[in-house]
């Protein structure tokens, strides 16, 4: 096993991994983009809110 | 009559039905027989409803009875193939048994049943709502070509008159893009006023709940019964219900409409560019103000969203992976299941901070303008089997240029719709997106139906389907 099916968990044989790792490259690029914003100071669009469980007991009521 | 009332829109049909002047056994029955008769070619449809008649019936009976049968009174709506429905199966568009889905109804169909609203079946969808072709279903335009997707039977079964409307689903265009290039209606409404319970995930923050129509009235008549919380969606948005079908076809006179020069103007086909001028100059004819707008950001929107779409559809559908039944998928969607997988969280984590700054580039161009109007898609529909594209003199893969236009309004969760906006040298439809700030649905819907009232793009019907 290969360490990029190890650390990515993915259960492939080789010939599939290096199929799958040949297709997401073009993509890859895209990605690879986003190191090149300007993102100081930016907070990720997720937020993480403890009340969220308790408003939606609320609505079911 | 009803073999015109077929193509009557949506809200028509239901008055007509609330009357009693039009049956609504006809309308499904008739409905049932245009799909029996178009569908060996157009493959719009997975299943259909063996109760439909009876439940028109059941309307029927209602109306007869004096009673209220609802504001969707006897409306044929056809199902994309991620909503769950009571008595047919759900599929996500992939082999019959693959995710194992339970027969009860989407918190959608539960309201459009309650509001009178007959599920006429399922519609073909891409699989796992990953990718833009919908295989086999072809356009009613041109048969030779692809409806879109994911929601392409929802949209060509719309175009081809095989239904008063659709569901479908938008994670990064689903609705829009085929929509547009079916010459349909189609409205992307803001992230949270449609609750998702229901509807096979494939992205959580990216999933749009929305329908497909021939006219924008009947998006606003649709919007209204779907529109509202739903408990059992997280994303769900704690409002009430607007009176969306009460929008008129205001003119834009004193809008500030705004117009953003990049992005939205690179690499676009010649007739889509054409169209999207005349647009611009019915907008001004109507009294709007033209602003021009950068949103440097969009440099990385490719990247975040594939980033964000693929983690968040690797991980939704990662016990296929981890089972090996991954292999059971079509070649392309397989790739994109399992390439999830590779996307580090760092990179998701930049991805959602690039999102954070097209949100607040979107609010500021929205503080001294009323609404973003810009072409749905870039080109128009291209034939089956056919991955590269020619724009304008350069090669570009049709998947990376069909979501172009669509994807940033998913990363941003702002309502879009598009309209029919006439049709390119070849026959085939191009559609104009509407665009408005979080929950300015009416906004959008008005100004839509202004461009629709004065322009007769909706009530064309594919040659061979009339």
């Amino acid at each position: 096993m290969s360490s990029l099916q190890e650390f990515a968990d993915l259960p492939l044989d080789e010939r599939r991994m290096n199929e799958l790792t040949e297709a997401y490259r073009q993509i890859r690029g895209e990605i690879a983009r986003l190191k090149r914003a300007d993102l100081d100071g930016v907070q990720p669009a997720v937020q993480f809110d403890p009340t969220e469980p308790y408003r939606r007991l609320g609505r079911r009521e | 009559m009803i073999a015109d009332a077929v193509w009557w829109p949506l809200h028509r049909q239901v008055a007509a039905i609330r009357s009693g002047r039009l049956a609504a056994k006809d309308l499904a029955g008739a409905y049932l027989e245009r799909i029996r008769q178009h569908d060996p070619l157009l493959a719009t449809h997975v299943a259909l409803n063996p109760a439909a008649m009876e439940e028109a019936s059941a309307i029927d009976a209602c109306v007869a009875a004096g009673e209220d049968p609802g504001p969707l009174a006897g409306a044929c709506i056809s199902v994309k193939d991620n909503y769950l429905t009571a008595g047919l199966a759900t599929e996500g568009g992939a082999a019959p048994g693959l995710l194992s889905l339970p027969k009860e109804d989407s918190h959608v169909v539960e309201r459009l049943r309650a509001a009178g609203a007959i599920v006429l079946g399922k519609t073909r969808m891409h699989e796992l709502a990953w990718g833009n072709i919908t295989p086999p279903t072809r356009n009613p335009w041109n048969t030779d070509c692809v409806p879109g997707g994911s929601s392409g039977g929802s949209a060509a079964a719309v175009a081809a008159g095989l239904c008063s409307a659709a569901l479908g689903s938008d994670t990064g265009g689903s609705v829009r893009i085929p929509a547009g290039i079916c010459g349909t209606v189609g409205i992307k409404p803001t992230f949270g006023l449609v609750g998702r319970s229901g509807i096979v995930p494939h992205s959580w923050s990216l999933d749009h709940a929305g329908p497909l129509t021939r006219t924008a009235r009947d998006a606003a008549l649709m919007l209204e019964v779907m529109a509202g919380p739903d408990a059992d969606d997280p994303g769900s948005a704690d409002r009430d219900r607007c009176a969306y079908a009460q929008s008129e076809a205001k003119s834009l006179d004193g809008h500030r409409v705004a117009i953003i020069r990049n992005h939205f103007s690179e690499q676009v086909a010649t007739d889509v560019s054409a169209s999207f001028d005349e647009s611009l100059t019915w907008a001004q004819a109507q009294g709007a103000k033209l602003r021009e707008f950068e949103v440097p950001d969009l440099e990385y929107g490719l990247g975040a969203i594939f980033a964000i779409e693929l983690a968040s559809a690797s991980a939704q559908f990662d016990t296929l992976v981890q089972s090996g039944k991954s292999a059971e998928l079509t070649e392309d969607v397989r790739d994109l299941i399992e390439m999830g997988r590779l996307v580090s969280a760092v990179d998701y984590l930049h991805a959602e901070r690039v999102r954070s700054k097209l949100c607040a580039e979107f609010a500021r161009i929205f503080e001294t303008s009323d609404i973003v109007i810009c072409p749905t898609s870039p080109i128009t529909s291209w034939r089956a089997g056919e991955w590269e594209i020619n724009i304008q003199g350069e090669s570009e893969s049709v998947l990376a240029a069909s979501w172009r236009f669509t994807y940033p309004f998913n990363l941003t969760g702002l309502p879009a719709i598009t309209v029919p906006a006439g049709w390119d040298a070849n026959g085939l439809p191009m559609g104009l997106q509407f665009v408005g700030p979080p929950f300015s649905e009416r906004r959008i819907l008005n100004a839509a139906l202004a461009f629709e009232s004065q322009h007769d793009y909706v009530r064309a019907r594919p040659p061979g389907f009339e």
